[in-house]
């Protein structure tokens, strides 16, 4: 099984909850196709708002969502970057409650974690940390070039050694240690009798799409 | 606290006919869990190693660490405070939270502020405190305490939470896990977006980066360290390790040793982007002097992942409260006598039968039976069993080391257990075994007298150069214990000062 | 006689020669077979001597030397658990005084001897006993792994009709690694049905002066285990631990149950012509 293929496979049963699934996980050749796709979600789920993170590399997942949505009465924001980099402060470009507002916020992911279908994001002006916490849907589309094998490869990239020299691959992450939040399946809790039940507090749903050409 | 006292306290445990189920339903549960989540990934055991030498070699330079951690973190623009003890430790959250009018709390789970009793003190201080993990957020509106490390309602079953909500928070009497997680999604969802401050504990720290890293699968953490314009993690100084690097072992074998999972739905490391205001409160209380001890210095390596209270079979039997501590379970029992989150847990590494079910499952290594005997010996010397009990191992060691003697009282005993079944049976020394269980029956010739009596071959020992020896050996046992025993008393002064 | 493999002269840590295709250990006084000092725990002395009369007779059967150190009285683990260090060093130094000449120490008690095995080193740290604790910590064995790891034996021509539980004791599982040796022997026992528990390796609840300082939470430990057991419908449990069969069947016959409780060395010694209990 190639990274991807366990990525996949594993990320499957975190997506079950009692009362059946929480989400989806594709893969993709194109951002176009990925889009068509959040498309057809948000109409099956009569979403009304979505949020689109602010990494340039969603900006052609953010241009169809934006020209088809409005179509089918479908409202896209989008987090834009702020001009100075490298504040060093999370969500800057608006309140984080705001984004409690949203059906769905969609964003991208800094690294994917095959072993364990782990999400890992560094939070800056690049994406909200909030984005992908207070909208019932989590919706990630994400090259699958960013994969690695096990959650020890996934902190050397997203972590440097020594501080300060960040990965060019990772967009204004701002200054300092970075911030990372890596997510394994949507919200959860078991602490009535060990019973699963999704949610707890966070996001109901997660989809993601792998894409091959982001 | 004396043993009878903690005896009556465990008695009066079991005497409750249902208060076992519910433990051993989910221990059973976790433990399955555990058991396959450790054998699905292919280097565990190499995992575990590195997990545990990481924490070894953090509580190994303790002080270091937590001076580096120090630095980076206020690099990146937060503050570390150090509380001494659990007083120091709430007053600065106090001052902390008083200088920036902040009146509402939204905490995540933290068994620190377990142990230095923060929730209650903050809310007698007239602060608005909400526990948010559904687990925590239940007992504390039942008020009550939590029963388990990681699974603090699991002493609850859906029925007592269902009645909690209807009475507590007025909704309708529902016994659906699903609408009872909702209840509480709904109410704590408001006050996350309105608190003042996140308060929270920490799964680990990291001294190069002066990182915080946190674990969960609710996002309530998320939440409290997100939304609220200022965060305090207040944390125990031991969470601190070296190294990005080791958080690799250390996540690989936490969530899997805890309930089973490869890594929980959220892993937060925070670093500089987060909350205006960010602070770190670091608690002593007592760790310092922990990590002193050559060998009790393991205690610390502890990452609270509760696989030990899992696996053990006191724990299951008399549930979390029993131990009258903030920490339950094996662990909790290694603790109490360091006054970690109890007044009285001296006796606790009593309620054990050193099985070692705990340390075979502990992601870090620790050699908890071997522990709780050291504690066992420190009660000891410091006078904490009664004179029957020395005058009793007094004699036990006097006339073990003399065969003849020995085989002699033997056989009179053997002969006074053989009597009339209702002497034995009902006689006051023997009660507290034949209260529960019946008395075997002694041989009336022992083995090895048998065995000579039948002309088999036997060997002696040389008892005049030998025993001379024998002398020799218990000098230089009792000469090894004097001098641990100064040492310890240096770096051990003040060390029963209470929380 | 037997013979011995080069692997159990080098686990018995013995010299050999060949001689007429048997390796002999250099240091045995007598031929060719291992002479063993027989170790018995004061429980199986005073309470069950049967079992140390089954190992003996296990052991000659397969065709070595048994001699009885008679000067043994109690390994020290009792104390030392217990808080009472001092005492239990004094009492172990009798043990190794005992023991002193042996090669080959096997006992029938797994707790017992994880005692001597992984304790004693460090209990004789910097004494006069430090070389012998040593030398013997590493030739004492429990009776099953001495006869599957060591002599590389699991058939004993036993026969035992009977429907029976295996319960593994808390130290020899899990400081000794035993438990499969003694499942091996017992598949080999005919006539045994091994109906094994959803938990073998539950504590009993024995736990030495555990057992009476805390008695009833010791005794609700023995109750759970008991429901494994029960739940096997097993006629016997088999042990290699006689502390943990006193504790499971003291309670069992406390409530009135028919349980029976045996050794293992008690089980391997039935040869099929006494009339089964």
């Amino acid at each position: 099984m190639n990274p991807v293929e366990r990525f996949v496979a594993e990320m499957q049963p975190l997506l079950q909850g009692g009362d059946g699934a929480h989400g989806a996980i594709h893969r993709c050749a194109t951002a176009e196709e990925a889009g068509r796709d959040i498309l057809a979600l948000a109409e099956e789920l009569s979403m009304k708002r979505l949020v689109v993170a602010a990494r340039r590399e969603l900006d052609a997942v953010a241009a169809i969502l934006t020209e088809e949505g409005s179509k089918q009465g479908l409202r896209i924001d989008r987090d834009r970057m702020p001009a100075t980099k490298g504040t060093g402060l999370d969500d800057t470009f608006r309140d984080a409650a705001d984004y409690a507002a949203f059906d769905a916020g969609v964003g991208g992911a800094d690294v994917l974690v095959a072993e364990s279908a782990t999400i890992g994001l560094v939070a800056g002006a690049h994406e909200a940390r909030a984005l992908s916490l207070l909208p019932p849907v989590h919706i990630v589309v994400a090259p699958v070039s960013r994969m690695v094998e096990r959650i020890h490869d996934a902190l050397a990239r997203l972590i440097p050694s020594p501080p300060g020299e960040h990965d060019p691959g990772i967009e204004n992450a701002g200054e300092g240690s970075p911030t990372i939040t890596f997510i394994t399946g949507p919200s959860r809790t078991a602490d009535i009798e060990k019973i699963l039940v999704l949610p707890a507090h966070g996001p109901s749903h997660l989809y993601v799409w792998l894409v091959d050409r982001l | 606290m004396s043993l009878s006292r903690l005896r009556e306290q465990f008695r009066q445990a079991l005497a409750d006919p249902d208060l076992a189920a519910p433990y051993e339903r989910a221990t059973a549960t976790a433990r399955a869990k555990r058991a396959a989540a450790a054998a699905e990934l292919p280097d565990y055991e190499e995992q575990r190693q590195k997990a545990a030498d990481a924490r070894r070699e953090a509580i190994d330079h303790l002080d270091a660490l937590v001076e580096r951690f120090r630095e980076a973190f206020t690099r990146d623009g937060g503050t570390v405070h150090h509380a001494a003890d659990a007083e120091e430790a709430r007053s600065l959250v106090k001052r902390i939270l008083s200088e920036r009018g902040a009146r509402t709390v939204v905490k995540a789970k933290s068994m620190l502020s377990e142990e230095i009793a923060l929730n209650e003190d903050l809310i007698a201080s007239g602060w608005e405190v909400h526990e948010t993990d559904l687990g925590e957020f239940i007992v504390q509106i039942a008020g009550q305490r939590p029963s388990h490390i990681t699974a603090p309602a699991l002493h609850l079953d859906r029925v007592d939470i269902g009645r909690i909500f209807h009475e507590k928070l007025g909704v309708d009497y529902t016994e659906d896990p699903v609408e009872l997680a909702t209840i509480a999604r709904r109410l704590l969802r408001e006050r996350f977006l309105q608190a003042d401050a996140g308060i929270s504990g920490a799964n680990f720290l990291v001294a190069r980066t002066g990182q915080i890293v946190l674990l969960e699968n609710e996002a309530n953490i998320r939440m409290c360290t997100t939304l609220p314009p200022l965060h305090i993690a207040v944390v125990g100084v031991e969470k601190v390790i070296a190294e990005v690097d080791d958080l690799g072992p250390l996540l690989s074998v936490i969530a899997r040793s805890a309930t089973g999972q490869k890594l929980g739905a959220y892993t937060s490391i925070l670093g500089a982007a987060g909350p205006p205001e960010r602070h770190v409160v670091l608690v002593d209380n007592g760790r310092r002097q922990l990590a002193q001890h050559p060998r009790k210095r393991e205690i610390l390596t502890c990452i609270r992942c509760g696989a030990c209270l899992n696996a053990c079979p006191v724990y299951e039997r008399i549930g979390g409260h029993a131990y009258e501590s903030a920490y339950s379970g094996p662990i909790g029992a290694l603790l109490g006598p360091h006054h970690l989150g109890t007044d009285h847990g001296r006796e606790l590494p009593f309620a054990s039968s050193l099985c070692g079910a705990c340390s075979e499952v502990c992601p870090v290594k620790i050699d908890i039976p071997e522990l709780l005997r050291l504690e066992r010996e420190r009660y000891v010397e410091t006078g904490g069993a009664d004179v029957g009990e020395r005058l009793a191992w007094w004699l036990w060691s006097k006339v073990m080391t003399r065969p003849r003697l020995y085989r002699l009282l033997a056989r009179v005993g053997r002969g006074i257990l053989q009597g009339p079944g209702i002497i034995a049976e009902g006689s006051s020394v023997l009660r507290d075994w034949t209260d529960g269980r019946k008395l075997p029956i002694p041989s009336s010739t022992s083995f090895i007298d048998q065995w000579k009596h039948q002309g088999g071959a036997t060997t002696r020992t040389n008892p005049i150069w030998d025993r001379t020896r024998a002398q020799r050996a218990l000098e230089a046992t009792r000469k090894a214990k004097r001098s641990w025993a100064a040492s310890r008393g240096r770096a051990g002064r003040g060390k029963d000062r209470k929380p | 006689m037997i013979e011995l493999a080069d692997s159990v002269c080098s686990r018995l840590g013995l010299h050999k020669s060949h001689r007429e295709g048997k390796i002999v250990p250099a240091s045995m006084d007598r031929g060719d077979r291992v002479r063993i000092h027989l170790f018995v725990p004061c429980f199986v002395d005073h309470f069950a001597p049967g079992v140390a009369w089954a190992s003996a007779r296990i052991l000659q059967r397969l065709g070595h030397e048994v001699v009885v150190p008679e000067s043994q009285t109690c390994c020290g683990q009792a104390g030392y658990n217990s808080g009472f260090h001092e005492e239990s060093v004094e009492v172990a130094t009798q043990w190794v005084r005992s023991f002193t000449q042996a090669d080959a120490v096997v006992g029938s008690s797994g707790s017992c001897v994880a005692f001597v095995r992984n304790m004693y080193p460090q209990l004789f740290e910097n004494t006069p006993y430090a070389e012998e604790a040593r030398r013997l910590s590493e030739r004492t064995w429990e009776l099953s792994s001495f006869l599957v790891d060591v002599l590389g034996v699991d058939e004993l021509g036993a026969r035992y009709p009977v429907r029976a539980t295996f319960h593994d004791g808390c130290h020899g599982l899990r400081q000794l690694g035993l438990g499969k040796q003694a499942r091996r022997l017992l598949a080999k026992v005919e006539g045994l049905e091994l109906v094994e528990m959803g938990r073998p390796d539950l504590c009993c609840g024995f736990g030495g002066s555990f057992s009476v300082k805390l008695p009833e939470l010791s005794v609700s430990m023995a109750d759970a285990k008991l429901e494994e057991v029960l739940a096997t419908g097993a006629e016997v449990v088999i042990a290699t631990e006689p502390t943990c069969l006193t504790q499971i069947v003291g309670r069992a016959h406390k409530r009135g149950l028919p349980l029976r409780a045996m050794h293992l060395a008690e089980v391997l010694d039935h040869t099929g012509q006494e009339a089964v209990r």
